[in-house]
């Protein structure tokens, strides 16, 4: 079920607010799990048994694992635990892949092709198999103690807000919510102002950007100019963040509603001025799964340089991996390790000697020609995307695409989108601490001068922009549901 | 700033009424049955039913699909929201709410679909062989017609 359908906002989340809040507060984890589980269902229908399958292989072998004092038993039904774990995503995500791969060696050797059918990939596996192995991991170490209540360590790796798209959630953060929850006014009101904003971001800014640059990677190689892929590039560049990011705000948002505080999953990646940096703002969640349960143990940047290296490049190539099976997921890992290896030489005096605004344009640069692997299936088209957007073996664009390809609501979309990635709160600060010194002064300054009238106007105003906010983004969610055929009017 | 914590709580208060309202009225007032709202919007074509209460496996696997597409057609406030959002385009944006039409001068509107605007503003024209294969048929045309007295 999607945050953006018809279903989840006018169906089931009211019902599932309303009856969160109605029943006493010892049945609101059954209840929250069992309307989690249809959520999923909705979607996955029978697959549904693959989520209750790794809930049940978590909970009993964490529960086992407590029984035993630290040593080899305890750390052998660790191993094992994260073997069901890697072995149900491996099978579900990756034994495709793996066999067409094998298939290629075995042709070479003119070896027998293994045949294997299509295996259906449950939607979210990536990430509750995630969430489930911190869990058992942290469990391990007695960073958090075992849940005893398999409805309550059901309810962490279901809930419906972070299930199929994340945020990653740790069982630490959330285990005292889970336990009992505070819901107050002021607590309901940020998850819906954070709901509304993430659905705006998806429905107002991600869609439209997202067309046009659907429109651009439709056309065929031939068909690419310098310009076109371009386009094309940024508008995917500013698709992908607030897509995700959106969906990121609704998930917290959700989570608010019910009582959860998740961790923040974004923060304004793309003002980022190196791609370390971008890492520590974007999906915030994997990358900091990805140095807490692979990197710190692989021996993180405590080793050698040499050896840094290496773990750096092992953690993206397998975060490139966890994206999709696709050789072009790993490409984006190793571009984004690739340059993350850089930082950590000589490279980065080159790179902090540049101007900052030319800091910030390496950062985008790397970026957006590595989502380019992420956007394309192939690695012939993707290769000859790249060469079209240095000048090399343009095409000639189609002539329907003159007309209209950039109308008036796409570039205001388009404008609005690029000034929404930089947090101009921290803009202004910086602004304040320049001209005021300090920026006590110029609060108390502020604060003086939006009393009383000002600040008053200013709650209206927030009201009014999130009511049309999300007023415009159920415009378009029904929009969506409309299918005219319109030929027979003429 | 003592005055102002009253003033958050009742900011936050309306907001989250309102946040309410809008998802629990269509729930509330959306009625289970197949009829069109009056005034609905002419879409030509017939709008999902309700399915039935699924008996067998495979309509369990479909259920979901065919009840979201009954409520994507039935949903409360639905043509509302549409013929809004798409006023909203033709007035403050002037784009065509639909891809299959253009706005013309005057209040023309005028059918895009089957490449017609390309062949209007002759992007894609007829290639030689094209032409050469069309050619015996117009001239068979203009003769049938000439026979029968018409220039």
């Amino acid at each position: 079920m999607l945050f953006t359908s018809t279903v989840f906002l006018f169906l089931f989340l009211p019902l599932a607010l309303l009856l969160h809040y109605v029943l006493p507060e010892r049945f609101r984890n059954a209840f929250l799990l069992l309307a989690s589980l249809f959520f999923y269902a909705w979607g996955e229908v029978f697959y549904a048994v693959i989520i209750l399958v790794s809930i049940g292989i978590n909970y009993t072998m964490a529960r086992a694992m407590a029984a035993y004092p630290p040593g080899g038993r305890k750390r052998a039904l660790l191993l094992t635990t994260i073997g069901l774990n890697l072995a149900l995503l491996g099978w579900f995500k990756y034994a495709n892949f793996m066999v067409d791969n094998i298939n290629v060696v075995l042709r070479i050797f003119d070896g027998p092709v293994i045949h294997l059918e299509p295996v259906h990939l449950p939607i979210g596996i990536s990430f509750f198999t995630f969430q489930a192995l911190s869990y058992v991991v942290d469990a391990y170490f007695g960073r958090v103690a075992v849940q005893k209540r398999m409805v309550d360590l059901a309810l962490y790796i279901a809930l419906f807000p972070q299930l199929i798209a994340g945020p990653i959630v740790r069982y630490r953060d959330i285990a005292a919510e889970i336990a009992a929850r505070h819901v107050d006014l002021s607590r309901f009101a940020y998850g819906v102002r954070r709901f509304i904003i993430g659905m705006g971001k998806k429905m107002i800014l991600a869609n439209p950007v997202g067309e046009l640059a659907d429109t651009v990677f439709a056309l065929s190689p031939g068909e690419w100019t310098t310009p076109l892929t371009w386009l094309g590039i940024a508008c995917y560049t500013l698709q992908i963040y607030f897509d995700f990011s959106g969906y990121s705000d609704m998930a917290i948002g959700l989570g608010r509603m019910l009582g959860f505080t998740f961790k923040e999953n974004f923060n304004y990646p793309y003002a980022a001025a190196s791609i370390r940096e971008f890492w520590q703002r974007w999906h915030i969640s994997l990358s900091s799964w990805f140095r807490d349960y692979l990197y710190i143990p692989l021996g993180g940047s405590h080793l050698s340089p040499r050896r840094t290296i290496v773990n750096l490049w092992v953690v993206f190539l397998l975060c490139g991996l966890w994206h999709g099976p696709s050789w072009n997921f790993v490409i984006w890992g190793g571009l984004h390790g690739c340059f993350l290896s850089l930082e950590r030489t000589e490279f980065d005096r080159i790179r902090r000697w540049l101007w900052w605004p030319l800091r910030h344009i390496y950062v985008l640069l790397v970026v957006m020609v590595a989502w380019v692997f992420f956007r394309l299936e192939t690695l012939p088209e993707a290769l000859s995307f790249i060469g079209i957007m240095v000048g090399v073996g343009e095409g000639s664009a189609p002539p329907q695409l003159t007309i209209d390809l950039f109308p008036f609501e796409h570039r205001l979309v388009f404008m609005v989108a690029i000034l929404a990635c930089v947090s101009w709160r921290s803009v202004g600060k910086r602004m304040a601490d320049l001209y005021f010194r300090n920026q006590a002064r110029f609060m108390s300054t502020m604060t003086i001068r939006l009393q009383p009238w000002l600040t008053t106007g200013l709650h209206v105003l927030n009201v009014a922009a999130l009511m049309s906010i999300l007023i415009l983004s159920i415009m378009h969610i029904a929009v969506g549901t409309y299918n005219p055929f319109i030929y027979f009017r003429f | 700033m003592k005055p102002l914590l009253p003033l958050r709580s009742f900011r936050d208060g309306v907001l989250t009424g309102l946040f309410l309202l809008v998802l629990f009225l269509p729930v509330c007032l959306t009625r289970i049955s197949d009829e069109v709202t009056p005034g609905g919007l002419e879409e030509k074509r017939q709008l999902a039913e309700m399915p039935s209460f699924p008996k067998a496996v495979d309509a369990i696997k479909t259920f979901p699909h065919r009840f979201e597409a009954y409520y994507n057609d039935h949903f409360r406030f639905r043509d509302v929201m549409i013929r809004s959002h798409n006023r909203l385009e033709l007035k403050i944006l002037k784009k065509s709410p639909h891809r299959d039409v253009l706005i013309g001068k005057n209040g023309w509107l005028f059918n895009t679909r089957e490449h017609l605007l390309e062949d209007f503003l002759t992007i894609e024209p007829f290639t030689e062989d094209e032409l050469r294969a069309r050619k015996p048929l117009l001239e068979a045309k203009r003769d049938w017609l000439a026979s029968r007295g018409i220039p």
